[in-house]
């Protein structure tokens, strides 16, 4: 006897079938108790159909999708950006080259074919004669740089007390550009400065600082006679040269990202990537990305030697850079199309504008004209349900656009677990994320053997995230294509967010 | 012009905002091609319902579905600038979200969660909303009997999965069906075929093992 497929009686149960098919399939379910079973399994399986179809979309933290939506995208497009404008001052650069190059390879070629003519060639075993060309004139730009137009930087972040010239509340702060001439000085506060699109710098408490030249051609700034700095440079205009004194030194920038301190009769320089020089009297001292040296004034810089920073100083370095404007114009248009914001948040909460960490407790900063999520983190570090905040098109008398007060609530967990739980806990959630069957798979060829009694001790660190950042075998006695194959699976397991723990595992086979 | 979505059950989930004209999606595109943030944000409030839909009735669970919301945005305000404007927005958007969806599938091999207190209770509420009260007993049956539906999915290869939760669920035709997996319309019917036969076997249990197809 044949049946009707299940799908059959799905298109039925659908009114997908012909009149006539109807009723061949009716009339065989009066005899068959299998396809009336079926039929009626199917009709549930169509009706299920139309549940999922019509099933509404679950309700999501929509504005931190926004936000994260949007720091990607901007992201992306400002590192487009800087690639294309790197491209072309490379292009630039080598069309200078061709510019100056192309009559030296003309005249080269010219004496070559001359020289051929003449029948003059060279005797076989005689080393070949060198053309001499005509030497390109210098070029008018590469020797020295021409100082450029002047440059202006923006004040994008003003926190506690900081002065800009004769403007100290932060409202006149973040409207006070920075030319060359100004003197910033803060007290207890900082203060971030956005020069280009790649450019900025922020000064620490306890500063002053005199930005000594600021042009196409050079920028030069002095701290005073003690303070902060730290820099982030794009890459820069060719020839133009960026130094920080401080004391009697002077840090010559080749790189991108550095901090420059200067703490009574000692100045601080570390760098977190690119590479700058450190001048006086007595000699240079280069210091490489991740490395930084401490000199005092009466040591001379040939006894001073760079040393290796350690992550944390290094991840310091780079957060210290205030948030940066994601599209660069010119100051005056960026005062139009952006807004001082001033956000009111307990004192020492992580606060969190966009996405972006920008800082602790009350500040004023510039954004983009728009809406913005701010949010404080409760006392457990961890960022509860932001407000939204909109700020207008820029307003040119240096009032404040927007404020806006957020509340950190009190952390509502538990006091943290100890380190010694924490490992415990981490070492359960392995144990039950560990994909078994994969790693018997790995193993199977030791199991076809009957070896057994093998072993395998990780050591790893799972973050609070839930991310493994590292993940190190200490002993085995498996093979290595054994052994590489259980730490996969071993890295593929997901821990939940918790407690950032560092421990072994030993897995025995 | 492709219009798939407008007219199937993902545009109850749109929300209170009416469907775009032509002109007006064609301006809004353009504006969130000149990087107009107010622009962006008004495609972002006006989709990201049918996005989470699409992609919560693709997948059959929540896990991680904000994450993958994000991706689909984030693939989207990538693209408009080489979208041609061969297919609605809605359209594009869902083809967006099928495509991920289907990464998503690729890369998962956690089974959907077990049925939750949470979940009855939420058939339960949706049950209200229909015309006729619906008992738990009822709720909890259509509950399981979607379950066994996303289990079945579940075991099947990724690309018959999409072709028939497409056209057995969303009743797309073939070519819309081509569209979304960008593939043509015979590979998709040729796939249908098996996928039909696989997934309705799964579901009786090999009931019924000779018949006429």
């Amino acid at each position: 006897m044949r049946h009707v497929a299940a799908q059959r009686w799905a298109d039925l149960a659908r009114g997908r079938v012909s009149a006539g098919d109807e009723r061949r399939m009716r009339a065989h379910t009066a005899t068959c108790d299998a396809c009336a079973r079926v039929r009626d399994r199917m009709a549930g399986v169509v009706g299920a159909f139309a549940d999922i179809a019509r099933e509404p979309a679950p309700e999501l933290g929509w504005d931190h999708i926004r936000a994260r939506v949007y720091w990607a995208t901007s992201s992306e497009r400002r590192e487009r950006e800087r690639t294309q404008r790197m491209n072309a001052i490379t292009l630039r650069r080598w069309g200078r080259v061709g510019l100056f190059a192309a009559p030296a390879l003309i005249a080269a070629a010219a004496a070559l074919v001359v020289y051929e003519r003449s029948g003059s060639g060279p005797e076989r075993g005689e080393p070949p004669p060198i053309a001499h060309a005509t030497a390109p004139s210098p070029s008018p730009l590469a020797p020295a740089p021409v100082p450029g137009k002047p440059l202006a930087g923006v004040v994008t972040l003003a926190q506690g007390a900081v002065a800009i010239d004769d403007a100290s509340s932060a409202a006149r702060v973040l409207a006070h550009p920075v030319v060359a001439g100004t003197t910033v000085t803060t007290t207890d506060g900082r203060v971030a400065v956005q020069f280009g699109d790649g450019s900025s710098f922020a000064l620490g408490p306890q500063s002053s600082l005199r930005v000594a030249r600021f042009d196409g051609g050079g920028v030069d700034l002095a701290l005073g006679g003690a303070g902060e700095i730290t820099i982030e440079v794009a890459p820069r205009a060719p020839g133009q040269r960026f130094t920080v004194t401080a004391g009697d030194r002077t840090v010559e920038v080749r790189g991108t990202a550095f901090r420059v301190a200067r703490r009574g009769s000692t100045v601080d320089v570390s760098c977190a990537h690119g590479l700058v020089a450190v001048h006086d009297g007595s000699g240079d001292l280069l210091v490489p990305a991740g490395q930084g040296v401490v000199v005092d004034d009466a040591e001379s810089l040939a006894d001073r030697a760079a040393r290796p920073l350690d992550a944390a100083a290094i991840a310091g370095l780079t957060s210290q850079i205030g948030p940066r404007l994601p599209v660069w114009t010119e100051p005056a248009q960026l005062y139009r199309t952006s807004a001082p914001l001033a956000i009111v948040a307990p004192a020492r909460r992580a606060v969190r504008v966009d996405g972006q960490i920008v800082g602790e407790g009350a500040l004023t900063l510039r954004v983009m004209s728009g809406r913005h999520l701010v949010e404080a983190a409760s006392t457990g570090g961890r960022f509860a349900a932001g407000e939204w905040v909109a700020a207008g098109p820029g307003r040119d008398d240096g009032r404040i656009d927007a404020r806006i007060e957020v509340h950190a609530a009190a952390s509502p967990v538990a006091p943290a677990p100890s380190a010694a739980e924490a490992r415990a806990t981490r070492k359960s959630e392995l144990a039950r994320g560990l994909d078994q069957p994969r790693v018997a798979n790995c193993l199977r060829a030791l199991a076809k053997q009957g070896i057994g009694g093998t072993h395998l001790e990780l050591e790893l660190n799972v973050d609070e995230g839930g991310a493994i950042t590292f993940l190190n075998i200490v002993d085995t006695d498996l093979p290595d294509t054994m052994s590489s194959c259980v730490r996969n699976a071993v890295a593929a397991v997901r821990f939940p967010s918790g407690q950032a723990a560092t421990f072994r595992h030993r897995l025995e086979f | 012009m492709l219009s798939v979505v407008g007219r199937k059950s993902g545009s109850a989930d749109t929300g209170p905002t009416q469907a775009l004209s032509p002109v007006d999606e064609a301006d809004l595109i353009q504006r969130c091609r000149a990087n107009e943030r107010a622009a962006q944000d008004e495609l972002y409030q006006r989709f990201r319902r049918q996005v989470a839909a699409t992609l919560y009735r693709v997948l059959g669970d929540r896990t991680d579905l904000d994450d993958l919301v994000q991706e689909v945005f984030v693939i989207a305000f990538r693209g408009l600038a080489t979208f041609r404007g061969d297919a609605r927005l809605s359209t594009w958007l869902y083809r967006i979200c099928v495509n991920v969806a289907l990464g998503r599938i690729r890369s998962r091999t956690r089974r959907p969660p077990p049925l939750s207190v949470l979940d009855l209770e939420a058939a339960t509420a949706s049950s209200s909303e229909t015309e006729q009260p619906e008992t738990p007993e009822r709720a909890l049956e259509r509950q399981q009997e979607r379950a066994r539906v996303y289990t079945a999915l579940d075991r099947m290869a990724p690309k018959k999965r999409i072709v028939l939760y497409l056209h057995e669920i969303e009743g797309l035709d073939l070519k819309d069906i081509a569209y979304m997996v960008d593939s043509n319309p015979v590979t998709v019917r040729t796939r249908l075929f098996y996928a039909r036969r696989e997934f309705y076997a799964l579901l009786t249990g090999g009931d019924a093992a000779e018949v006429d197809e």
